[in-house]
């Protein structure tokens, strides 16, 4: 499938206004993705990292077409897939598929774990037979670690764990063969005891089926676990692209030290952890020039008016950050 | 299936579900439990009830309890025809208007509300009077008039579960979005549509009974409006033409509210009790 490029993309949301505030013009919009740009390598795991409402989980769902972009490209191949048509949809989805954060909502309640899992294959007409189907999803809930099957298939969502359903999900995502999965917080709704299962089950995936798999979170714990580059957005915008292995020691935007500082660590000294400034900003009225500029510790005058651009600092390290060459 | 559970073990259920079954019993054996055609005299005129006739007999001869029985048909007619066109037009034009959105809600809901104003027993005495009278046709008018309300009901719950996850998951997973609808929002939120098709049910026995006793009825029918209409000038001599008819009527209704209610106390019964 190769790479997945995006290039400039955004989503901007219209606030439902008053009917006198739109005949003047004055609707609202929020600009929940604002000019993202980032490659998605075959085979790779990159994070996305930031804070709720930073536009990551906007990103994912437009990644997987079910969020339309208001501007921008996204390259799978050599096809755009922001103005993708319908039949070509149709074999888009069988090679791209979606995890989503609630197990507790995103099992269909009035359907058994067959069916959920059967869904699919029924749509995208991926099963050649009834025995061919059976045999997929056996195989299916078998490698996402819920077996004895039989003992699953005939249950209701209401009758599983939250790990349980997340593996249901995690299944009816895989049983299509996807070159490319975008996990959507697969772990934060499930207890901590679990967790490792399900990152461990999304790493053998990606190790022996190569699959790609963008993993959204807030935690930069699973992030560096899981991923082989991490994408640090805030309020819209990716302001920092690292690998993975260097983000520890070579990361250099505020707001990424910031994250790091704040990750919580029983023997970490706490007496240098950086103090956070105010609240994220509104992404109806976002700050002019730096997004980050209001919380920022660096922050100098022209921080307020220049937007700063991702720039390469060093081999596969990209940050936006007005002062990233002086502060050195 | 717990709820299943809980909802055949209440009382209402139960209770609405017995009074039901006997009346559907003589709908459906009718024919067995009291032969011959209903509408012929079977001796004379306003008998008190006795051993020949239990429920005595009306102003033409007519055997009460053969009326009341072959009535429970026509009432089942209207129960389950009128409600059953009333659900299948207010789930589809309700989950489409809801699903859809935009201007196309806007126009439905209109709609939705042009139907609910429209007078109903009004409307049916007028087609009535052009087309004759006749059961089907009744029917259908009744059904075509009162299902805005299920309409509404289906579009307030397509609007909130419209937006769950697992309708975003169908889509990833390839689904047209008319087939996710009616395989995943309708199923999940029919639950109060069919709590108001029962409290239809019996709006549809009320409306029939109220035409019948109008003079409004089939005439080649049997109906239980029709006894009270018999009734209605021998109120003082004769009250069992009134006060059988109108018992039964009411057991039929409280049997349809019973089960109402109880289907509604069912569905709000909080999810994670179930789970």
């Amino acid at each position: 499938m190769g790479d997945i490029i995006v290039e400039n993309l955004s989503k901007d949301y219209v606030l439902k206004t008053g009917f006198i505030k739109q005949l003047r013009g004055k609707a609202e919009t929020v600009s929940a993705v604002n000019d993202v740009s980032l490659v998605i390598n075959e085979g790779e795991v990159l994070g996305l990292v930031g804070e709720s409402g930073c536009g990551k989980t906007t990103l994912g769902k437009m990644l997987v077409k079910i969020e339309s972009a208001s501007s921008g490209t996204i390259m799978i191949g050599d096809k755009n897939i922001v103005n993708i048509r319908r039949k070509e949809l149709f074999d888009f989805r069988k090679d791209v598929q979606m995890i989503f954060q609630d197990p507790y909502d995103s099992l269909d309640p009035k359907m058994t774990v067959y069916d959920i899992v059967a869904e699919p294959l029924r749509y995208l007409k991926l099963a050649k037979n009834s025995e061919d189907m059976i045999e997929k999803i056996y195989e299916m809930l078998r490698l996402v670690e819920l077996s004895p099957p039989e003992q699953y298939v005939n249950r209701y969502p209401h009758r599983l764990s939250g790990g349980q359903r997340q593996r249901v999900a995690i299944a009816r995502a895989l049983i299509v063969n996807p070159k490319f999965v975008v996990a959507d917080e697969p772990v934060s709704m499930l207890d901590v005891s679990i967790r490792a299962g399900i990152l461990n089950l999304l790493q053998k995936l990606n190790r022996e089926n190569g699959i790609s798999i963008l993993l959204i979170t807030h935690d930069l714990a699973t992030a560096r676990f899981l991923s082989h580059r991490i994408a640090v957005m805030y309020l819209g915008k990716i302001v920092e692209l690292i690998s993975s292995n260097k983000l520890m020691e070579m990361a250099v935007h505020p707001y990424t030290k910031l994250l790091l500082s704040s990750a919580p660590d029983l023997f970490a000294d706490t007496s240098n952890r950086i103090e956070i400034k105010g609240e994220a900003a509104s992404a109806t009225a976002p700050p002019k020039g730096c997004r980050f500029s209001p919380r920022c510790n660096y922050a100098i005058a022209s921080c307020f008016e220049k937007e700063p651009e991702l720039t390469e600092i060093e081999k596969d390290h990209f940050v936006a950050c007005n002062r990233v060459f002086e502060r050195e | 299936m717990r709820r299943l559970k809980i909802f055949i073990t209440n009382k209402q259920t139960i209770i609405g579900l017995c009074i039901l079954s006997v009346l559907l019993v003589f709908a459906i054996f009718a024919p067995v439990i009291s032969p011959g055609d209903p509408l012929f005299s079977k001796g004379a005129p306003i008998q008190r009830p006795n051993k020949e006739h239990i429920f005595g007999t009306d102003n033409m001869g007519r055997d009460v309890w053969a009326m009341i029985v072959w009535g429970s048909r026509i009432s089942m007619v209207f129960a389950f025809g009128a409600a059953g066109i009333s659900l299948i037009i207010g789930v589809v034009l309700g989950a489409l208007s809801g699903y859809i959105g935009g201007v196309f809600d806007d126009i439905m809901s209109r709609i939705f509300e042009v139907f609910y104003i429209i007078p109903r027993t009004f409307l049916i005495i007028l087609m009535v009077a052009i087309f004759g009278s006749s059961v089907t046709l009744m029917v259908i008018i009744v059904g075509a008039t009162i299902w805005p309300s299920n309409a509404k009901i289906m579009r307030a719950q397509v609007l909130t579960l419209k937006s769950r996850t697992y309708v975003q998951a169908a889509e990833v997973a390839g689904g047209k979005r008319l087939s996710i609808l009616f395989r995943h929002v309708v199923p999940n939120g029919i639950g109060p549509v069919l709590s108001n098709s029962t409290l239809q049910m019996a709006q549809a026995v009320l409306t029939e009974a109220s035409l019948s006793f109008l003079g409004l009825g089939d005439p080649s029918v049997a109906s239980w409006g029709k006894i009270l209409q018999a009734g209605q000038s021998h109120i003082s001599s004769a009250p069992w033409l009134v006060i059988i008819p109108g018992i039964v009527i009411a057991l039929m209704l409280l049997a349809f509210n019973l089960l109402g209610t109880a289907l509604q106390m069912t569905l709000n019964i909080k999810q994670q009790l179930i789970e």
